[in-house]
Order: structure tokens, then C-alpha cells, then sequence
């Protein structure tokens, strides 16, 4: 009869404890991809309303003044946004969050009140809605290869994501946006027309 | 899809609301030159070389950084993004999908290269790019297709005999003929004067002519390495003529590119002095730390001292007590009493 041999109770696993003050992060996971929405809108908003604030106020003749001497009043206008939106940007950097997700939603925004403050000021006299649309897209454009160039200055925007972004778009994924000529007309603000008014 | 840019789909009724003109889809076709842009530029600018290394990293959008790189080192930022933003709208209005606008702006790019003017480069990638989207069952087979067309048309300037070919017109410019389109983006002039969208940039050039001059007065002159002796032309010289003297102009900063580069100049030198004042105050911080810790070492030395000095008292005392003994003498208690 073989001779059983004394064995040894299984230890139990030893259960992996997280070490006191290492932080639980990914280290490749970029720190920007980590924002609270609530905090990137919250920063979103910061760049808009101080934007607009600096445009109206403290900025507000110099701007005039590159405006009423334009020559190129679309470049003029991206200059313009870029110089509302970059001081923005690096005083939420300094914050530590930049709205990623939101920057172009801001961008456009911006450049949509510097074309309201051109034409409610008599600087730009648009003809129709049409050519409106097409400065500011070319405007928002400008802004964007500009603000592009800047960030790639630094190691905050995950190259990877970008590449992601672009293919997605390129793949169709984004084609379910409805067209402009889907699109809901975007004159809200438009007065209605006054019974017995001029013709 | 990562978090990049998720807002522009998520918070789309929310757009709707805030931006007052620009249409989301050209929001999104923005948020695909800002990433071209950066990754141009984080990939070492806008070289030949840079382009073919970039171009070897990825692979559907291989094509897009070709074309952007193409396009700047053929024309300045400012063409490259007015051709790529007229391209996609065009191609908005003509019903074409998000994938197909981002594709003629990518066309209208690269056709900067081979064309010169931004109103024909516009028409011709709206033009190629209804081609290939039209024909192409998918969006990457239609990328495929377009990338093709790209590259013949990159090595022949037959851009625009494509854009004839796919029937495509174009609403934008409403000029007679392809020569005329290419000014019709100066003289419909949306700005209501001066010298139109491009402004100085292409109105300064010999080919494109400022305020109050028309393309039928002003003669026209072929640069010496086109036809090899510089000879004037009659005033009924076509804008496509002009198109090498544009090329000379390429490396000429705008005002808006030069105002870009001081206020970057200005940003670097404001984030230069917050860095001084950071590392300033850090110093000033390394200072305070260290005066804190030889007094607080000082106060620990001096505890350790007094208990030491408390401790040898209650030795002293405790022997003292073990080594107490009675003496002879004997105590009268009733000593100095008066009885």
C-alpha cells in the first residue's frame, strides 16, 4: 500500500491589494480623454461667454479698427477668432481642461459672433443667407487648420483618436447628419411679419 | 470612435440651437481639417518627405494627408482651407454625404497643385468627387476611386476636363466660362468691396486684378520660364495664363498667416514668463520648505533633549529613594513646645 504522503492545504490566492498612493490609470490613456463632459462643457462655456465678453468690451475697438480697414474681411474674421479663442484655451490649459470634444462646437461659435458683430456694426453688409454661410465655413475652416497646427505643438491631443476621427468620417459613419438641405432652416430669431407693414 | 470630437454628434440638437449659420456637417468637415492639420504638422510639417512618411503611417486617409500636404506646399494655408471649405459646402448643397463633402474638400485641395486657382480647384474636386461617390458602391470604395483620379490628376493637369466630364456645374460661380470661374470668386465679392474672399493674397498677384480693374483691360505677362522669353500678352488672355505667376507668389505669408505667426511668437514668449514665474516660485517654495524643516529638525532635537533631561531627573530620583537611609538622630516631637 503506497504510502500517502502528507499534503499541504492549497494556499489561497493571494488577492492583488492596490498599492497606497499609485494611481489607477492606464498609463497610455491620455489624461484629456479622462474630462468630465460636465467639466469640458463647463470650460466650453468659459471660452464663449469670455470670448464674447473681450470681443465687446476690451477688444472691441481694435477690432473694429483691423475690421474697417479690412481688405480680407473672412481671413480678418479668423484672425480675429483665433485671437478670442487661443488666450482661452491656454487659460483652461492652465486648468488643466481643455474641451477636446467641444472645441470645434466653440470655434464656430465664436466665429459666428464675430460675423454678428461685423454685420451688426455695418462692417460686413451680406447679401443673402447663403453667402453668410459660406464666409463663416470658411472662416471656421482657417481657425481650425490654424488651432490644428498649434496643438500639435503639444502631446495633449492623443494622435491616435484624431486618426480614429478622420477614418470614421471617411468611412460614412457620419453621413447619418442630415444634410443642409435636410436640415431645419436656422432663422429662429427672424421676426414675423407685421399685419399692414410695408410691402 | 474615441472621444475625440464626440460632441459634434452627441450634442447635435444642441448645435442646432447655438450656431447660428454654420451647418454641423460643416462643423464636422472643420473638425477633419483641424485633424489634418495637426497631424501634418505633429508629423514634421508640410514636406515632400513628411508627406510620403505621413502617408505610410495610415491607410483609408493616406490620401487626405497626400492631398493637404500637396495642397499647402502648392498654395498657402489660406487657399488650402478656402478650397477645402468651398469644396465641402458645394458638395453640401449638392446632397452629397458628410464622407463625400470631406472627399471633394480634399480633392478641391489637392487640385490646387495642378489647377493654381481656387474657384477651378473648387470645381474640379467637387466635380471629382461626385464621380467617385456616385460610382463607387461604398464610401471606401469611393475613396479608392477618388484617390486614383487624384494621382492621375496630380500628374496631369487634366483636373478639369474630369470635372467636365462628370457634369457636374457648380451654383457657386456664375461666370460664362472655366476661365471667368476662377475670378467669378473675386467679382461676386461676398464681402460687398475689396478684393474679395482671397483678398491680397490672390487679387496681389499679377494674374488677379484689385479693385476697378478688369481682366479684359489688364495685360497680361508669361513669366520667362514658361514659354522662355518673357512677352506680353493681349488683354484677351484667360486667367489660367496667370496661373505661374500665382505659383511665384506661394511662399509670400498673407497679412492673416503673418498676424498668426506673431501672435504665436507673442504666446511663446507670455508661456516663456509664465514658466519663469512658475519656476520663481517654485524656488522661492524650495526655500520656505527647507527653512521649515531645520526648524521643525531643530524643535525635534530640542523634544529629544528635554525628555532626555526628564529622564535622568526620575533616574536620579528614583535612586535616590532606594538609596535613602535612616539616620541616628531621633526626632523629640515635642521639641521647642512649651508644657
Amino acid at each position: 500500500m503506497p504510502q500517502l504522503t502528507p499534503q499541504m492545504p492549497a494556499l489561497p490566492e493571494e488577492e492583488v491589494m492596490p498599492q497606497e498612493g499609485l494611481i489607477e490609470q492606464p498609463p497610455m490613456e491620455s489624461a484629456a480623454l479622462q474630462v468630465d463632459d460636465e467639466d469640458a462643457n463647463a470650460a466650453a462655456t468659459k471660452i464663449i461667454t469670455s470670448s464674447k465678453s473681450r470681443m465687446y468690451g476690451e477688444e472691441f475697438d481694435r477690432y473694429m479698427e483691423v475690421l474697417q480697414g479690412s481688405e480680407n474681411l473672412v481671413e480678418d474674421l479668423a484672425m480675429v477668432s483665433l485671437n478670442l479663442l487661443v488666450p482661452e484655451i491656454n487659460a483652461v490649459d492652465s486648468a488643466g481642461t481643455v474641451p477636446f470634444d467641444y472645441l470645434m462646437d466653440a470655434s464656430a461659435e465664436v466665429v459666428s459672433e464675430a460675423y454678428d458683430m461685423a454685420v451688426q456694426t455695418g462692417v460686413y453688409q451680406p447679401t443673402n443667407e447663403e453667402e453668410v454661410e459660406r464666409n463663416q465655413n470658411i472662416t471656421l475652416t482657417m481657425v481650425a487648420g490654424e488651432l490644428g497646427k498649434s496643438f500639435s505643438d503639444g502631446d495633449a491631443l492623443p494622435e491616435g483618436g484624431v486618426k480614429n476621427f478622420i477614418e470614421s468620417v471617411m468611412d460614412g459613419n457620419y453621413d447619418n447628419l442630415p444634410t443642409e438641405a435636410q436640415s431645419p432652416p436656422m432663422n429662429p430669431e427672424q421676426p414675423p411679419l407685421m399685419p399692414g407693414g410695408p410691402v | 470612435m474615441s472621444g475625440i470630437f464626440k460632441s459634434v454628434k452627441k450634442a447635435f440638437k444642441k448645435i442646432g440651437k447655438v450656431i447660428k449659420k454654420i451647418a454641423p456637417v460643416l462643423i464636422v468637415a472643420a473638425a477633419v481639417y483641424f485633424g489634418g492639420s495637426y497631424l501634418m504638422a505633429s508629423m514634421g510639417g508640410a514636406s515632400a518627405q513628411a508627406a510620403g512618411s505621413v502617408a505610410t503611417s495610415f491607410t483609408k486617409s493616406a490620401g487626405m494627408w497626400k492631398s493637404f500636404l500637396g495642397g499647402i506646399s502648392n498654395g498657402t494655408a489660406s487657399s488650402s482651407a478656402v478650397a477645402f471649405a468651398e469644396g465641402s459646402y458645394k458638395a453640401s448643397q449638392a446632397g452629397m454625404a458628410l464622407s463625400g463633402q470631406v472627399a471633394a474638400g480634399t480633392a478641391a485641395v489637392n487640385s490646387l497643385s495642378t489647377v493654381g486657382s481656387v474657384g477651378e480647384a473648387v470645381k474640379t474636386g467637387v466635380g471629382m468627387a461626385q464621380s467617385a461617390f456616385s460610382s463607387g458602391s461604398d464610401p471606401q470604395t469611393s475613396w479608392n476611386i477618388l484617390f486614383n483620379g487624384l494621382n492621375d490628376t496630380t500628374a496631369t493637369p487634366a483636373a478639369a476636363t474630369a470635372a467636365s466630364a462628370s457634369g457636374y456645374e457648380t451654383g457657386i460661380f456664375h461666370s460664362e466660362s472655366a476661365d471667368a470661374a476662377s475670378s467669378g470668386y473675386l467679382e461676386s465679392d461676398p464681402l460687398g468691396g475689396g478684393s474679395g474672399v482671397l483678398g491680397e493674397e490672390v487679387a496681389s498677384t499679377s494674374g488677379f486684378t484689385s479693385q476697378g480693374e478688369t481682366l479684359e483691360t489688364a495685360p497680361r505677362t508669361w513669366p520667362a520660364q514658361q514659354v522662355g522669353v518673357a512677352t506680353t500678352r493681349p488683354a484677351t488672355t484667360t486667367l489660367a495664363e496667370t496661373l505661374p505667376a500665382a505659383a511665384e507668389k506661394v511662399d509670400k505669408p498673407s497679412i492673416m498667416q503673418q498676424m498668426i505667426f506673431d501672435m504665436r511668437e507673442q504666446a511663446l514668449l507670455d508661456r516663456q514668463d509664465y514658466n519663469a514665474q512658475i519656476i520663481a516660485q517654485n524656488k522661492e517654495r524650495a526655500s520656505i520648505d527647507k527653512m521649515k524643516l531645520g526648524l521643525s529638525a531643530g524643535g525635534l532635537l530640542l523634544n529629544a533633549f528635554g525628555q532626555a533631561q526628564q529622564a535622568k531627573a526620575a533616574e536620579e530620583e528614583r535612586k535616590r529613594r532606594l538609596e535613602w537611609k535612616p539616620t541616628e538622630q531621633h526626632m523629640n516631637p515635642y521639641k521647642g513646645l512649651i508644657t
